[in-house]
């Protein structure tokens, strides 16, 4: 599972804090070497378990930290930051179901509110981890029942919304958090979901400032072509993605290019009919994000043009 | 602490002029700034200002000071126009009042009124200066600082050591950054107050400090929703009001200066990949900047070997991974963090991605940045993508420092306190560590001029290996107490005491009954010549001591910290309340049933330890100290125990 909501993790979080140490924070090894010792003294404890378990996530080590999690609950300290915490490495190791019994778990415990919500935000992304995109939509818009909702939370719903095809929807609730915040990714992500439930002419208008504005312009001259093309200007889109092409053209490192570029390169040479070209970037770009691939917004659209 | 509805409803009406936070600027533009104070009651805020300082013609408009208040009581209904000041003590007011209609680039003296009633000082030290336009060409000068808040001597030490250097070159700071670890161990409030707004205080009355958030302001504060202790103390950009590209959170954030462009990360609870909110933000910011310099900032360094290794953790990984990409393919000139508790500074370096890190092929220049050595760092004249960044881990501000290893794409390793100074004038930007001494232990500087093309080198100069010296474990050495403190129980002070057999096993809890203990002047002992009260039939009988006393505190939620000084031999369990609060020299188990007694000699010596999760267990009132004393065996031939009790609010 790509996202870590953050909500989740402020419980865990608020768990952890009640028993910091007092002195600066020391290296992982040495945390978990002081924790291990404290066990050994005076026996394990729900707390110095979750303690160590965040300890071996930052050293990557999931399988130790979902055995640290799973002894804290068993040990009577079952708590909405315990389990959420738990379905998240479960998820991040795509055990699917067993974080889904988890949040299950999670949801009995919750109180109403932020916490229960956050719960659900996180079996949305569970789900959507697990292809069930759908039901995801149906948790994301559960967890927007809470009144001031986290503003990755737009992102989130932005994207579930879109894999179902709900571009409209997805338009609104992202111009509500913009609304909210002046976010300029909540801002871009609007516009881009304004071309693709078909209203190009007014994202347009919110393109143009930015064209002025930019000191890069490449990704707003994609924006531009994507929404002259749904307005069938094809001349102005193709003049406005090959001049997207030239920009990135300068500042894409050969040795070493930056993912996010690469991928807007092959979504400019796509709109412009250059599939080979686009298929070989967006395999680039993959590689080169990773696992946050799938979630990258311009990654998404690249491959809704080559049709993959 | 709780207090009733009446006397938070009090509060909310009642007037005093005593700073419970001193006046501090923030949020600086060209036009504006806030000034941020607190009380303890309510006032009538206002902020006088002029470019003179026994003239202070204007006045912030009324409309312009938000006014937050602080309460738990859900019964005090706050009154319109005040707003929900969220982690301070019970009944404090912060007012934040915005000066607005300022010429750019000025200074300005100014106080802050209760009425007509002028609280601060007369003398001309309440200033500051309106940032230049963004885009001016305008030197510039700006501290950078890291992991700093202890509220020990050695913050202190550093910060005065810039203050000087600076005075001695009659160039005083422009700003500040801090890279966090600002309010040691949780960031809460009242270690915002004395391990930061105190320590800092004359600097941060005239500029600005702009936070990045660390791992221990993270335990308290969340920038997901920006609320906590630290959100409280910052007033930060969120709508691009000091230029950059609105981020919609207080978290990340950009301003510009002059001709450089600064860009703020939450490094510690946001999400660091290319998807996340942050890094969109990011991506987009950079693309947007006009300047010629471009600085980034956060906590957790992407390139260590201090106390941290990005090697292996997860946070500086993917600050690597995920975030150095999209920096550097911005153009990034200059990437300052902490958390490692160190002072590292790289070689001119770009596209270091990999796990482990590897100088090879990373390199762009590996000189040592020195005009008067190997001569400085150069790029081409404005912002161009992967030029390279020279990376300054200055987590050395105040905490201990540590090193465990050699980072190979650093220049400069060096394990001692410190700061960092860096300006930037032109197309040059200069770089110095100052260490606690006042004296410069690095230089460094780039020259962005021309055209420069860039070349990856394969084998460059790389750092001697390096192993730990012989003899340490690897731990801290001995904690030091709070720099201001106030004792709580005396040195010497009279105590009950049991000797020579066990209480019941809630001996420690304040309800036990220890009217047939005896008394006696602290410390107790035998076998060193070192104890008021001697024990003297204690060698070969028994190895344990049992000693207890009251001490008052008036209110809980305002102490920062609280710990003992102690001469100790051999081990002790120390409770607050009835809870265990520290522990040394005594492996397992408590009372009889205390297991592996390590060997330690008092040598008239107190060491300091502070004790953990304190503030779940003091009260307002009357607190009990139990510490039980635990010799290593029946034949030892000395035992002492003789704390006293320290507290810092």
């Amino acid at each position: 599972m790509r996202a870590r909501n953050a909500w989740g993790v402020a419980l865990f979080s608020a768990l952890l804090s009640s028993a910091q140490v007092t002195c600066a924070h020391d290296s992982p090894e040495h945390e978990i070497e002081a924790l291990t010792e404290k066990m050994r003294a005076n026996g394990a404890s729900a707390t110095l378990l979750a303690r160590r378990a965040s300890e071996w996530q930052s050293l990557r080590k999931l399988d130790h930290a979902q055995a640290d999690l799973e002894h804290a609950i068993l040990l009577g300290s079952d708590s909405v930051g315990l389990r959420t915490e738990l379905a998240r490495i479960q998820a991040a190791q795509r055990h699917f179901d067993a974080a889904h019994k988890t949040l299950e778990r999670a949801l009995t415990l919750a109180e109403e509110g932020m916490e229960r919500c956050s719960v659900y935000m996180q079996r949305a992304e569970v789900r959507e981890a697990n292809g069930e995109h759908a039901l995801a939509v149906e948790d994301c818009e559960r967890a927007f029942g809470v009144p001031s909702p986290p503003l990755d939370w737009y992102l989130t719903r932005a994207r579930l919304t879109g894999r179902t095809g709900r571009w409209r929807e997805c338009a609104r609730g992202l111009k509500e958090g913009l609304e909210k915040s002046g976010s300029i990714v909540l801002e871009i992500e609007w516009i881009e979901a304004l071309i693709d439930a078909g209203e190009c002419r007014e994202a347009l208008d919110r393109i143009q400032p930015h064209m002025v504005r930019a000191r890069r312009k490449s990704s707003w001259l994609i924006r531009q072509g994507r929404a002259q093309a749904g307005m069938n200007s094809q001349a102005e889109a193709q003049s406005s993605l090959k001049a997207a092409l030239q920009e990135i053209e300068t500042r894409l490192d050969a040795a070493k290019p930056e993912g996010r570029l690469l991928a807007e390169r092959g979504l400019a040479h796509a709109l412009l009919g250059n599939r080979p070209a686009a298929a070989q970037d967006l395999e680039k770009a993959r590689m080169l994000l990773g696992e946050a691939a799938p979630f990258t917004s311009c990654i998404e659209r690249l491959e809704r043009v080559l049709g993959k | 602490m709780a207090v009733s509805t009446a006397r938070a409803a009090e509060n909310l009406h009642h007037h005093t002029n005593i700073f419970s936070r001193a006046p501090y600027v923030q949020l600086a533009t060209h036009e504006s700034i806030f000034v941020v104070w607190r009380t303890e009651g309510k006032m009538q805020p206002v902020v006088r200002y002029g470019t003179a300082p026994e003239k202070l013609n204007r006045e912030a408009s009324r409309g312009a000071v938000i006014t937050r208040f602080a309460t738990t009581n859900k019964n005090v209904k706050l009154p319109a126009g005040v707003a929900k000041l969220h982690s301070a003590p019970e009944g404090t007011y912060q007012y934040e009042a915005k000066i607005s209609g300022l010429n750019p680039d000025t200074r300005y003296y100014y106080g802050v009124f209760d009425g007509d009633k002028r609280l601060t000082g007369r003398d001309p030290s309440y200033h500051f200066r309106s940032h230049p336009i963004p885009g001016t060409h305008r030197p510039m000068r700006f501290w950078v600082v890291g992991d700093s808040g202890t509220g020990r001597e050695m913050q202190s030490i550093v910060h005065s050591a810039m203050v000087q250097w600076t005075a001695k070159e009659n160039r005083p700071i422009d700003f500040y950054l801090h890279v966090g670890d600002m309010a040691y161990s949780r960031g809460r409030d009242v270690e915002f107050q004395t391990r930061f707004f105190e320590m800092y205080e004359p600097t941060l009355r005239n500029v600005v400090c702009w936070p990045a958030m660390g791992n221990h302001e993270g335990a308290t504060s969340k920038g997901t929703n920006g609320v906590g202790p630290y959100y409280d103390a910052y007033i930060c950009p969120t709508r691009g009001e000091a230029g950059g590209l609105a981020s919609g959170l207080e978290a990340f954030y950009s301003f510009d200066y002059g001709r450089a462009h600064f860009i703020c990360l939450d490094s510690h609870d946001l999400d660091r990949r290319p998807t996340g909110m942050m890094a969109q933000w990011l991506k987009a910011d950079l693309e947007y900047t006009q300047q010629d310099w471009i600085i980034a900032y956060f906590h957790h360094p992407p390139y260590t070997k201090g106390s941290h290794d990005s090697d292996r953790e997860k946070q500086l990984i993917e600050m690597r991974t995920h975030i150095m990409p999209v920096l550097e393919s911005g153009g990034v000139d200059v990437v300052l963090t902490g958390h490692s508790h160190i002072y590292e500074r790289s070689m001119l370096m770009d596209g270091a991605y990999a796990n482990p890190t590897v100088a090879e092929n990373v390199i762009l220049n590996d000189g040592d940045g020195d005009p008067a050595g190997d001569g400085p760092y150069r790029k081409s004249a404005g912002i161009h993508p992967n030029e390279g960044a020279v990376q300054v881990v200055a987590g050395h501000g105040g905490t201990t420092v540590r090193r465990k290893g050699t980072m190979p794409v650093m220049r400069k390793i060096i394990v001692e306190h410190g700061s960092v100074l860096i300006d930037i004038a032109g197309d040059t930007l200069t770089g110095i560590m100052l260490n606690k001494y006042g004296e410069r232990r690095d230089l460094f500087s780039i020259v962005k001029r021309g055209e420069v093309a860039p070349t990856r080198l394969a084998n460059p100069w790389q750092p001697d290996k390096w192993s730990p010296p012989k003899g340490t474990d690897g731990k801290d050495p001995p904690a030091e107490p709070p720099e201001d403190f106030f004792i709580a129980i005396e040195k010497h002070a009279q105590w009950h005491y049991l000797a020579g057999e066990h209480p019941g096993t809630n001996w420690m809890r304040a309800d036990y009954d220890i009217s047939d203990w005896k008394t006696g002047e602290a410390g107790f002992g035998f076998g060193d010549n070192d104890d008021r009260t001697v024990l003297s039939n204690m060698h070969s009988n028994y190895t344990t001591v049992y000693i207890r006393r009251t001490f008052e505190i008036e209110q809980a939620d305002t102490i920062a910290e609280i710990g003992l000084m102690i001469a100790y031999d051999d081990g002790f369990i120390a409770y607050l309340n009835g809870k265990e609060v520290v522990r040394t020299g005594v492996g397992s188990g408590s009372g009889r049933k205390a297991r592996d007694i390590k060997t330690h000699d008092a040598n008239g010596r107190y060491d300091y330890f502070a004790f953990k999760d304190y503030e779940k267990y003091l009260k307002d009132g009357v607190n009990v100290l139990a510490i039980e004393g635990h010799n290593k065996d029946l034949e030892s031939s000395d035992f002492t125990l003789d704390p006293y009790l320290i507290v810092e609010d």
